[in-house]
């Protein structure tokens, strides 16, 4: 059984009053791929900035190797990368100075990787970092933070400027990490498709809490649109309580099934008390429609 | 009407402590203005005094209004939209003359020259504007001195009714100016919002734009490339800028001071110290504000630091400072001795030692605390702090100028240094306190 690198009680964080994370728990074992979504302000920067002790929590209990950050020895901290949302900073400096100069703080850097990275994806050494484009700032970010070849991995939106053809690189070397030194990657994104080709599990912040955490295989097997026909409109009650967005209506009621089920949708489409068709959901559909539920 | 009325209140509002500060200053003024008649004082003295008192007012709120105009102006609707324009020049030229009309009762009270004068104020706020509107340094330094070049013609006796005249039309011609030019700081804009580039006090002080000092401090980089690139943890590089650490803004300092001296007359000299401190008390609080522009770049390896509450990173943060301070002031004295020695001028060496070193031990104690409180809307705390460490920098010189030669042997002096140690440990621990989130914002 993998253990937990990242483990969360009750954690709470509020600014002026409002609680942006409530209680919220949550544990990431070893190893993992996890795509972390949410809307809009849904509370992910600060969860995973949170997990970098950059912020202060209000209330609970953070983990990581089963230590609170006080007591977490420097070499593992060491082997913590991170790439932050907003990619501002050393906007004097070039290229390769950025690079070795944040090497600098991490014994495990790795600066063959880095500049085979670098080369790699077209990042001129000598161009200021002030005069990178959005995307080639972001991924100067991703290099560096790569480059340090650690064990927990935390990108914030690391994608949002990239073009496709740099995503796709982006993502195929994150899989050749990954798979290489089982290093445990925590992402957030709002290119649903991207996550679907890297991560294996994805968890959804909902209200200040972890309310979807599912591997995505077993979550894409289950998650589906239901037409239930009846003679009149049909409650959740009658049906299956386990859906969202249930819509009787007067021939029997729509639905979404937005969580794994025990058995595959076809046995369940056997079973069920009234006749039912499904349309599997990508995805993307499966957030949107969890998304119209929330409002 | 109520595009007007919204963009009234926000020019008026966009900065509540920097609105307080200029109404306080207008309520004193006003109030010695007042004053005059029962202090029988002279009337030709009075009218120039109230003159002082007005033209140091409408600067302060030019300045005020000029902040407002350019966050306004850095919407794209400056630049395409007619009723826009029309509501900002609009809202700006109504403040102005509203603002005047109740100072000019005092200037009127005491006037003793040509009834023109009394527009003065209102032409005064207009060019100061143009210290924060002017789009390089050479406009935001020659634009503002426009009224006082013209005033110079007072020196060929010229009439004043003439002069007031003459600024009176460059004041026209420049708000004829500021509403039909388009341009727009649209990089500004781009650059404010990504919080691409921190406006270093370097650029706020000298004007220059911040992509030329970033400019700058990349050519400095270049030179101390190789240091950088073998840095191991040293977190200079992220708090500082190059120029800073390299004691480049105290030379820098020094040049003026040196292009000032050159200029000046030989009794005009013996300001050279006054500059010097001056400028050595203004450079420790740039070091400061810069850093904390800078302070979110440790984001990136703030986790490798131990500690508690990430006590080794502040720590690590405050020995740099330390450092930095105690270099260009030294960097500075050094200079200055120098050009002075070269410049054959007479200078009280110990006197101006003893007064940076004054002034260093003061901006160690103090500069902990401003660290802490956010800069771009300015706080109370923020304006306090500042204040209380010019107030203590100017007791302590005025007390130094009549102890130089008995300093060291001076009780006072070890008390002096007791006191800064005791302020030191106060604000490096709300320093310490203070969550690393709070020291990253940069609002």
């Amino acid at each position: 059984m993998t253990s937990s690198i990242i483990s969360i009680n009750n954690l709470s964080k509020s600014y002026q009053g409002s609680a942006v994370l409530k209680s919220l728990n949550w544990q990431v074992a070893q190893g993992d791929i996890v795509a972390l979504l949410g809307k809009n302000g849904a509370g992910k920067s600060t969860l995973l900035e949170s997990l970098m002790n950059l912020r202060e929590i209000d209330s609970g209990e953070l983990q990581l190797w089963g230590k609170p950050w006080k007591d977490l020895p420097q070499s593992q901290r060491e082997k913590i990368g991170f790439v932050a949302q907003d990619t501002v900073g050393f906007e004097w400096m070039r290229v390769k100075e950025f690079l070795a100069y944040l090497g600098g703080f991490f014994p495990s850097w790795d600066a063959d990787y880095c500049e085979h990275l670098r080369a790699k994806w077209n990042l001129e050494e000598k161009k200021k970092v002030g005069d990178l484009s959005g995307g080639q700032t972001q991924i100067l970010h991703v290099i560096q933070a790569l480059s340090i070849k650690p064990e927990l991995l935390i990108l914030d939106e690391p994608v949002a400027h990239l073009d496709p053809n740099m995503r796709r690189q982006f993502l195929s070397e994150l899989i050749n990490l990954t798979c290489d030194t089982n290093t445990t990657v925590i992402f957030s994104s709002h290119i649903v498709s991207d996550l679907e080709r890297i991560a294996n599990k994805v968890a959804l912040l909902i209200d200040g809490q972890i309310e979807y955490y599912h591997e995505i295989d077993q979550l894409k097997s289950s998650i589906a649109h239901l037409k239930i026909s009846a003679d009149g409109p049909l409650e959740k009650e009658d049906y299956f309580t386990d859906t969202i967005n249930w819509q009787p209506h007067s021939g029997g009621a729509t639905a979404t099934i937005a969580r794994p089920i025990n058995q595959t949708l076809e046995d369940f489409q056997i079973n069920a008390k009234h006749s039912t068709e499904f349309t599997r959901l990508s995805l993307e559909d499966w957030y949107l429609e969890i998304c119209n539920e929330v409002d | 009407m109520k595009s007007i009325k919204q963009t009234l209140w926000f020019m008026l509002t966009h900065s509540i402590v920097s609105l307080g500060a200029v109404v306080l200053l207008t309520l004193v003024f006003a109030a010695i203005q007042l004053a005059f008649p029962l202090s029988h004082l002279d009337s030709e003295k009075a009218f120039q005094t109230s003159l002082m008192f007005n033209v140091v007012v409408a600067s302060f709120l030019g300045i005020y209004l000029g902040g407002a105009l350019l966050s306004l102006k850095t919407n794209y609707l400056w630049r395409i939209n007619q009723h826009y324009r029309n509501c900002l020049i609009g809202a700006y030229l109504i403040i102005i003359i509203l603002f005047n009309l109740v100072q000019v009762p005092l200037l009127a009270m005491n006037l003793n020259a040509s009834v023109t004068v009394l527009f003065a104020p209102f032409c005064i706020t207009i060019f100061a504007s143009q210290m924060v509107l002017g789009k390089n340094a050479f406009l935001k330094i020659i634009i503002p001195t426009i009224p006082y070049l013209i005033l110079q013609l007072y020196r060929i006796e010229v009439d004043i009714s003439i002069i007031m005249s003459l600024i009176i039309v460059a004041t026209m011609v420049l708000l004829t100016s500021l509403y039909s030019n388009r341009y727009y700081p649209a990089n500004l804009s781009r650059k404010r919002s990504k919080d691409n580039l921190p406006m270093t006090t370097s650029a706020i002080a000298t004007g220059i734009q911040p992509s030329l000092v970033s400019s700058f401090n990349h050519y400095v980089g270049l030179i101390a490339a190789d240091s950088i690139r073998r840095s191991k943890k040293n977190i200079d590089w992220a708090i500082l800028m190059p120029h800073t650490k390299l004691a480049m803004g105290a030379i820098f300092y020094v040049l003026l001071i040196t292009g000032f001296l050159l200029v000046v007359g030989d009794k005009d000299k013996s300001m050279s110290e006054a500059f010097s401190i001056l400028f050595v008390s203004v450079s420790l609080i740039s070091i400061v504000i810069e850093s904390r522009h800078l302070l979110r770049q440790t984001r990136l390896f703030a986790h490798v630091f131990t500690g508690k509450d990430h006590q080794q990173l502040k720590s690590k943060i405050l020995f740099s400072l330390d450092k930095t301070f105690v270099v260009n002031s030294m960097v500075f004295v050094v200079s200055i001795w120098l050009v002075s020695h070269f410049l054959a001028m007479p200078l009280n060496t110990s006197s101006l030692l003893f007064s940076v070193l004054a002034i260093v031990l003061i901006g160690l104690a103090v500069y902990p605390t401003l660290l802490c409180i956010s800069w771009i809307n300015i706080s109370f705390a923020q304006v306090f702090s500042i204040c209380a460490y010019g107030g203590l920098i100017f007791i302590t010189m005025r007390w130094l100028t009549g102890h130089s030669e008995t300093v060291l042997v001076e009780t006072n002096s070890y008390l002096f240094l007791l006191g800064c140690l005791i302020v030191r440990s106060i604000s490096q621990s709300i320093f310490w306190k203070r969550p690393i989130e709070n020291l990253y914002k940069n609002k």
